[in-house]
């Protein structure tokens, strides 16, 4: 018999000291469930995968703002670093013996060259990230609003070159304020998503008209773009969404936009600009929340943009103000060629989980215990948009000649059930995320007040032809605890944000958990659960 | 005399059970890790890092070794690593949470005590604001941490002008109407701290309104 069982045997009938349960000494776990890395501040603000076998990830750290490589095959993840990861650096500032944040490393404080250039004194604050390589991020920041370069192996900024376009039809370097001068070409770390945005007949997400921006030409309609919310680089591009809240109280929101910008990764060090011909796309809904690619089965590259429409302060139902909408746009060209209409969903901000057939995509909420979804099929058409008909085409069925897209929308969402013992919604008002493993063995969707995991069995029909029935394509399987409850009573890991499944066969292509999620109290957490795994 | 020897020969064999399962090498080690435990080094010069390196000396190398760490009441297991023949042992980076931490290592298969950690202490952040251009009266508050309450004192003059705890089901931060709340009309400047249940207070972030 092997000593070790013996042991576990043994220890387990004579009592566990230390266990917590018969006065104070303290609670001890060798493997807690999760296992968790706990770091700075609460609330991790992005989660990305590093690598193809899922095994490294990078997580955002909110305050102080910071870019953590992590390790997800080690229970719990470890850091990639094996140095120190340093704040972000910070030069001098106009007050004597102050120093403030420099993250783009032009060698002025963001903040005040933010107020030198007429906008609000604000220092970066850390959004969601992306992956470009397993040494290379793309961190959105906003506040001053920006995309960042980092390197998640060691939390060092990484540099490029940063380029203003001469002007074109499309692009005036006056519309961009934070970009160097044109040809001067300087390594920063980061490049600004401020941009002068015109169009005429243009509305906020309350019905208000926008009249001129007076830091912009001041004769044109037009506005500001801010609130930078996801990054999103495919192939020698690089997309922005920009949700562009112009105020809190009111849930009142410019237009959303999607920036363009080039990468150029033949040069050394890589070069950035923003694309000058259609460098800004304004989308059909209000608050881009996220971006995510999508390649048709014919090679088609899209870009679907997730619209969560305008949300109200506070809690409980009723917070979605404007419509959801998923706006499909054309990667080759920047078209925006279709917009499939979600209704008052709310779509969540984590970005879209697609199946391995590239089916079915799935949407997590905001305000609300469900999912959203959308039948990728209807994009398989290779000259959807190409024709004579007005874009974007309205893909819900109202349009003769196109096929409806939702399988999941505002009246018919995908509804995860309630921890009985969770909080009320009326005092949390939850979100989820979604994520499908990369077989498609199974879904898993996160709940951020009741801090479980619903497993849901993936039913698609072998023929891409066939339409989706929204009462098959998922079937809960069970529920996992994975968390505490946001209760005032509990003292655990709890508010559940993004998922990832580490793609593979558990046991075979790793041992590790194949389940990480973040969690944002009490702490900021990157946890790791076995749910296919043993 | 029956139930004596009974009561023996199951001692006996519990006994047995328990060198067997324990083994006299393991038994060695745990008295060595008793009378020579590891111990982590201080680490030093953190200013301006997130993580921290730990590592150490060990005085009966080599072994397996377990970082763990303490939080307020429990302990959490951490990393596991082998000293080297030479006696030293690295756990590689680890982050440093806010707060008060504390890191300890024992010989795998001990439970962690406190005598031989180090304490790490990293001062609460001060909340982050988060406002537009457009409305710069409407602040959103972000503190580091979901727990406490938030302050704000006229920043001229150190007057208390604002308290309110903070909401835990907010996971959007807590949105404050300076005008309406009657805070724009007492100052144009204004520091922002946290302060946590048990006492502790954040660094202070500083708001100056823009002008009119």
């Amino acid at each position: 018999m092997s000593r070790l069982p013996l042991a576990l045997i043994l220890t387990a009938s004579l009592g566990c000291p230390g266990d917590g349960a018969g006065g104070g000494a303290p609670l001890i776990i060798n493997h807690s469930t999760p296992e968790c890395v706990v770091f700075g501040s609460g609330f991790p603000s992005g989660f990305d995968v590093l690598t193809s076998d899922g095994g490294e990830a990078a997580v955002a750290q909110f305050s102080p703002s910071a870019v953590l490589g992590l390790d997800l095959e080690s229970e719990p993840p470890r850091l990639l670093a094996t140095q120190g990861i340093p704040d972000l650096p910070e030069v001098p500032s106009s007050v004597p013996n102050v120093t403030r944040v420099d993250s783009d490393s032009d060698g002025l404080s963001d903040g005040e060259l933010s107020a030198a250039l007429g906008f609000r004194d604000q220092d970066p604050r850390t959004g969601n990230l992306r992956a470009i390589s397993p040494e290379w991020v793309a961190l959105v920041t906003s506040g001053y609003e920006q995309i960042l370069f980092l390197n998640p192996q060691n939390g060092l900024l990484r540099r490029a070159r940063i380029s203003t376009p001469p002007a074109t039809v499309d692009f005036d370097p006056a519309d961009w304020p934070f970009w160097p001068a044109v040809a001067s070409n300087p390594l920063r770390s980061g490049f600004s998503t401020r941009a002068c945005v015109y169009a005429t007949g243009l509305t906020d997400s309350n019905g208000g008209a926008i009249g001129p921006e007076p830091r912009c030409d001041g004769v044109r309609d037009g506005f500001f773009t801010g609130f930078t919310a996801d990054v999103l680089p495919i192939g020698d591009q690089i997309f922005v969404a920009t949700s562009n809240l112009l105020r809190s109280s009111r849930a009142q929101f410019a237009p959303g936009t999607v920036l363009a910008f080039e990468l150029d990764r033949s040069v050394d060090p890589p070069l950035v600009r923003p694309n000058p011909v259609k460098t800004i796309i304004l989308t059909t809904a209000y608050n881009p929340t996220s971006l995510t690619s999508y390649t048709t089965p014919l090679g088609r590259e899209l870009l679907l943009v997730g619209l969560t429409g305008s949300i109200a302060l506070g809690t409980g139902p009723d917070l979605v103000r404007t419509d959801s909408a998923i706006d499909v746009i054309d990667i080759a060209t920047r078209e925006l060629i279709a917009t499939i209409p979600l209704g008052l969903a709310g779509i969540g901000f984590s970005g879209m989980a697609i199946d391995p057939t590239q089916r079915l995509g799935l949407l997590g909420a905001a305000t609300r215990r469900a999912l959203f979804g959308i039948d990728l099929a209807a994009l398989d058409d290779p000259d959807l948009g190409l024709g004579s008909e007005p874009l974007p085409i309205r893909l819900d069925g109202s349009v003769s000649g196109y096929p409806d897209a939702r399988v999941f929308e505002a009246s018919n969402a995908f509804e995860l059930p309630k921890r009985p013992d969770g909080p009320s919604d009326s005092i949390c008002t939850t979100q989820t995320s979604v994520a499908i493993q990369g077989a498609g063995r199974f879904v898993a969707a996160t709940d951020y007040c009741d801090g479980t995991i619903s497993v849901l069995d993936l039913e698609l029909p072998a023929s891409r032809s066939t339409p989706l029935d929204p009462s098959r394509v998922l079937t809960l399987d069970r529920v996992i605890n994975a968390t505490d409850p946001i209760i005032d009573t509990a003292s655990e890991i709890r508010a559940i944000g993004r998922i990832v499944i580490r793609p593979g066969t558990p046991g075979i292509d790793f041992n590790g958990p194949d389940v990480h999620f973040t969690a944002g109290i009490p702490k900021g957490a990157v946890c790791g659960i076995r749910i296919d795994a043993l | 005399m029956r139930h004596s020897n009974r009561r023996t020969l199951i001692t006996l064999i519990l006994a047995g059970l328990i060198a067997l399962s324990i083994g006299p090498s393991h038994a060695g080690a745990l008295d060595r890790a008793t009378d020579h435990p590891p111990r982590l080094d201080t680490p030093t010069d953190l200013q301006g890092l997130q993580s921290f390196r730990a590592r150490g000396s060990d005085p009966s190398p080599p072994r397996e070794l377990a970082l763990w760490s303490f939080e307020g009441t429990r302990f959490r297991r951490l990393a596991t690593t082998r000293s080297t023949s030479e006696g030293e042992f690295d756990f590689g980076e680890h982050p440093i949470p806010i707060g008060t931490s504390e890191f300890h290592v024992v010989v795998v298969g001990q439970e962690p005590d406190r005598s031989h950690g180090i304490q790490i202490e990293r001062r609460l952040p001060g909340p982050i604001v988060i406002a537009s251009d457009s409305e710069p009266l409407e602040i959103t508050l972000i503190p580091a941490l979901v727990e406490g309450a938030l302050r704000i004192y006229d920043a001229h003059s150190g007057r208390l002008l604002f308290h309110r705890v903070i909401d835990l089901h907010s996971p959007r931060g807590q949105w404050i109407d300076l005008e309406a709340e009657g805070l724009s009309a007492q100052s144009d400047w204004f520091s922002i701290e946290q302060i946590l249940d048990d006492g502790r207070r954040s660094r202070p972030t500083l708001l100056r309104l823009p002008d009119p």
